[in-house]
């Protein structure tokens, strides 16, 4: 429950034409996290690489179709043969014309937008013009000395352009601007058409593709353009309608092509990782060591005696490269989820998530106590258990320790008087909440401490576990500055013999931290000194963080007094029972958000980087439905 | 608040990794140095004195090494950053991810193999946005564009698209890239609050002008573009090349004449160049000297902290330059000319 299921590597031998087959056996088990095989100079030889190439490929063009063109139904059966590499690269083959064809409708659907902007851009040039009674023709007919451009371009541009065309003697006049596209006139003398055209082509220039007589009027020019437009429509559309066509031909097919890779996706992943040497090849990687004979027992059933097996415990020097495999029961998963949000715990680590989930409950029920809110967010959390996706048991609880605190403060939808507090109304005494508050940030900075001397020893980091500010001297460092501090504030306690144990610990610490560093000892002194520093304001700004604990259980009572007595305000009962409803689910909503992004935060902050790297590797063993593109 | 009070950590932090840059001398040492080159550029490349990550360097070339190097300083020093000022950093470490824009496109435009695009690619780690497998794995230069509109380069993706339509030479994708970068940087200089903009300003606009006086070298006269086309493609936002010069110096016809009507804190130092070559490498070595003035100087604050990026980049360069020059047996003299230590107009 508190640390990664125990694992094991690894060592499965198999003859390499039952390779394949071994990695469907292996990811129907769904028990292997594959890894780089040991002693890979005398294995030379990767027999899956090119099969994990081809399935790369064929992969890569099926998710591009499916996004495409996407099924009713995405998930494969997971049945059937495995392919071999020929059968492979023809569905790669067949797979990439299937994608051209795809690729094509996209393009001549993006041509046909821009085509339609581009009409609509024109049209509304066409009718300005016609407004104004200016004959375009006159512009784009050829002239012997001046040479015109009609078109449109970024607004951005046009400052820029205009700078540019009059080095070659030309002049730019905007005409209308509209959707930060300018349209405009482009003229200077002839001679230098190149270069100009070259600069307008720079800035994004679109010519206003006109015919050379606009005799016909602009209605006629305005009926072609539309007319073009449709053409350039259609075609796309006819591209698109093959396609449709071709799905509708070849959805089967694409459904086996789907369940054949599918069923190749074990043995494609193991590409990089399986490696061999003549007629045999060594699957490795890390298992439970609670599932070997089931491994074991489908391996036997599939291969007979044509295998070997070995497994051996973590060595020391690998705890880095083993993954950790979590278990929690349903109820603690959310909280789960939580923690892995923050990082996975290294092999062997301690797993934070029960202390998590505890503490996290606890803080939110002290932090936004009431019986009526509780209740009802527990309520919330149970009707809509299918909707929350898993998250349920996580809102229950926390509607519960809302519910059995606000008990503990006798408060019901903020009403204070209608149940006798079994602890404390918080208004009553706040300085009681502040300091019990302050002793639960006390108790949890210890705990994590504690935690974090366990993981250094766990890790064998023994220095870490003693001399580190995070370590035994921190906290002996910690509690010997408490226990002086008390004597000093309340006259109780030891005194000068905690100043002392304070003194001797923070020499520990900042030689340890001075014994780290690797430059120049002048340099050492000032960073063992920032460290240290650093250390004891850590500890102290940590535990005064938890006095929001108390904080937001009166910021909870004050609202409810003020929604309270907005409710006293309101005209008639029903007018102050709406406002005492529309009061607390404002509370409910928005202080309970509040409340836990505050309880995650000093979780996170407060708890898990104290005590927790959060640097391992989520175990993720090799299964069927995985089917992901494999790493090479 | 005071840039010495509001900088304090930022300072204190470039100053560290300062004095973890190498002189011209000691990139010359490693040029001549025989025995465990790789190890020894390694250590030169900023690893000296921090802890080996083995794990985490493991698989990676030792240019990637160096890169993920500069990109650690970097996270380091905008972490500490926030608000416009932070915005405008993080947006000049894009440079490195246009770099694999760049590559990107003229692979696809020029057919090269994915594998082997992906071979010249930097790893950008979190600060990734580009999707490079999805970007690789396309058909054609039309699906590449494609799916490069469904990114944050979506303008970029256009310009490229009419270049490819148009059938132009490969450098107007690298010239369209650049002169989007340096537009943009310019205009998260203008977001920045007064202390910071007059500071940050003067340089970012001595880099515009540099950048801008190269790409005209180039247009005009290695690419033959004429002069309209040529002003159009630069950028308008330097401080010493301002718009009427800029028009002025794209219509003169040979470099000596440009380099002849240039202001003095150019024309100085390219007295007597006559190729683009040449002009780059004094340009970029002017660029790197104004760099180091700041960060000898008593400047705190942005600048600082952009001085110490160039010049990191700078290393960067170097190293690349003497790693492959050595893997590839080049003579010491070609390599220090690679490394700008040893052009012929360096010493000016």
């Amino acid at each position: 429950m508190f640390r990664p299921v125990p694992m094991q590597w690894i060592t499965l031998l198999v003859l390499k034409d039952d390779t394949p087959d071994a990695a469907v056996v292996v990811a129907r088990c769904g028990i292997l996290d594959p890894d780089a095989a040991e002693w890979p100079n005398l294995l030379p030889d990767l027999p899956g690489k090119r099969f994990a190439e081809l399935y790369g490929v064929a992969r890569g063009y099926l998710d591009k179709i499916l996004a495409h063109c996407p099924r009713s139904d995405d998930r494969p059966r997971l049945a059937g043969e495995m392919p071999d590499e020929a059968q492979l690269e023809a569905l790669g083959a067949w797979l990439r014309t299937l994608w051209l064809q795809c690729s094509n409708c996209q393009e001549s659907s993006r041509r046909a937008e821009e085509e339609r902007s581009y009409v609509a851009q024109l049209v509304k040039m066409l009718d300005r013009f016609a407004v104004l009674g200016i004959d375009l023709g006159l512009l784009t007919r050829s002239r012997q000395f001046l040479d015109v451009h009609i078109g449109m371009m970024p607004s951005a541009h046009v400052a820029r352009v205009r700078e540019a065309v009059a080095l070659a003697g030309y002049v730019l006049t905007p005409l209308t601007e509209e959707r930060g596209v300018v349209q405009a006139v482009v003229a200077g003398p002839k001679g230098r058409e190149a270069e100009v055209g070259a600069a307008l082509r720079a800035a994004d220039w679109e010519a206003a593709r006109l015919p050379a007589s606009l005799e016909d009027g602009p209605q006629a020019v305005r009926r072609r353009l539309l007319e073009h437009q449709d053409r350039v429509v259609a075609e796309a559309n006819t591209r698109c309608r093959q396609v449709e066509m071709m799905r509708q031909e070849f959805g089967d097919r694409l459904v086996q092509a789907a369940d054949l890779l599918a069923m190749a996706a074990p043995y494609a992943e193991l590409g990089e990782v399986a490696r061999g040497r003549g007629g045999l090849t060594q699957i490795g990687g890390w298992a439970p060591a609670s599932e070997l004979a089931g491994l074991r027992s489908a391996l036997r059933d599939r291969f007979g005696s044509r295998f070997v097996l070995n497994a051996r415990v973590p060595r020391p020097d690998e705890t880095g490269r083993v993954p950790s495999l979590l278990r929690h029961s349903a109820l603690l998963r959310p909280f789960a989820a939580l923690v892995s949000n923050y990082g996975v715990p290294r092999y062997g680590e301690i797993d934070p998530t029960l202390l998590f989930a505890a503490s996290f409950v606890i803080m939110f029920g002290m932090m936004f106590g009431d019986i009526g809110n509780g209740v009802l967010i527990a309520v919330v959390g149970a009707l809509a258990a299918r909707r929350l996706h898993g998250l349920a048991p996580f809102v229950i609880a926390c509607g519960l320790a809302s519910a059995g605190f606000g008990w503990a403060y006798g408060s019901v939808f903020g009403f204070e008087e209608l149940v006798h507090p079994l602890w404390i109304a918080p208004l009553a005494d706040p300085e009681r909440m502040l300091v019990v508050a302050l002793y639960w940030g006390i108790g949890f900075i210890l705990v994590a401490g504690v935690l974090s001397m366990g993981n250094c020893i766990i890790g064998r980091r023994y220095r870490d576990a003693l001399l580190d500010g995070k370590g035994l001297a921190g906290l002996v460092l910690y509690a010997a500055v408490l226990l002086g501090l008390r004597h000093q504030i309340l006259g109780t306690g030891p005194g000068g013999v905690a100043w002392v144990t304070a003194a001797a610990a923070l020499t520990l610490v900042f030689g340890y931290h001075w014994y780290q560093y690797s430059g120049k000892s002048a340099e050492g002194v000032l960073v063992a000194f920032a460290q240290s520093i650093e250390d004891v304001i850590g500890y102290f700004s940590n535990t005064l963080s938890f006095l929001r604990v108390a904080a937001f259980e009166l910021n909870h009572v004050v609202l409810a007094a003020a929604v309270l007595a907005l409710a006293s305000m309101a005209q008639g009962r029903a007018g102050n029972w709406i406002a005492v409803v529309l009061g607390n689910i404002f509370i409910m909503v928005l202080e309970g958000a509040i409340v836990a992004i505050q309880v995650l935060r000093l979780e996170y902050y407060e708890g898990l980087s104290r005590y927790f790297g959060g640097s391992g590797r989520e175990f993720r063993p090799l299964t069927l439905d995985r089917g992901g593109v494999p790493a090479s | 608040m005071r840039a010495i009070a509001r900088y304090a950590y930022l300072n204190t932090r470039v100053s560290e990794m300062a004095s973890r840059l190498l002189a011209d001398q000691e990139i010359d040492s490693l040029i001549e140095g025989h025995s465990d080159s790789q190890r020894a550029i390694l250590q030169a490349g900023a690893l000296v004195g921090r802890k080996p990550d083995a794990a985490a360097d493991a698989g990676l070339s030792l240019e990637q090494r160096l890169i993920a190097n500069l990109l650690a300083d970097f996270a380091i020093l905008v972490r500490a950053l926030d608000g416009a000022a932070r915005s405008f950093f993080v947006y000049w470490g894009c440079r490195f991810e246009l770099s694999n824009l760049k590559t990107i496109l003229r692979g696809k435009m020029v057919n090269e193999p994915a594998a082997q695009i992906r071979a010249q690619l930097v790893d950008m780690g979190p600060y990734g946005r580009l999707p490079v497998d999805d970007l690789l794995g396309t058909q054609d230069v039309a699906e590449l564009l494609r799916r490069l509109e469904r990114t944050p380069f979506a303008a970029v993706a256009r310009e490229a698209r009419r270049i490819y339509e148009e059938r132009q030479a490969l450098f107007a994708v690298d010239a369209a890239v650049d002169r989007r970068y340096y537009a943009e940087l310019q205009e998260h200089v203008q977001s920045l609050d007064g202390s910071d903009q007059r500071e940050l300003g003067p340089l970012v606009a001595d880099m515009v002008d540099r950048t801008n006086l190269l790409w005209l070298l180039r247009y005009r006269f290695s690419y033959g573009l004429p002069p309209a086309q040529t002003y159009y493609l630069l950028v308008p936002a330097g401080s010493q090349l301002r718009p009427l010069l800029l028009q002025q110096l794209s219509r003169l016809e040979s470099v000596a004449e440009v380099i002849a009507r240039l202001p003095r804190v150019f024309a100085a130092p390219l007295a007597g160049v006559v190729t683009v070559t040449d002009a780059t490498l004094v340009l970029e070595r002017g660029g790197w000297r104004r760099a180091e003035k700041i960060l000898k100087s008593r400047a705190v604050g942005l600048a600082r902290i952009l001085a110490y990026l160039v010049l990191r980049e700078k290393l960067l360069r170097q190293l690349r330059a003497v790693s492959k020059g050595r893997r590839l047996g080049f003579a010491s003299d070609l390599i220090r000319q690679a490394t700008g230590i040893a052009a012929a107009f360096v010493a000016r």
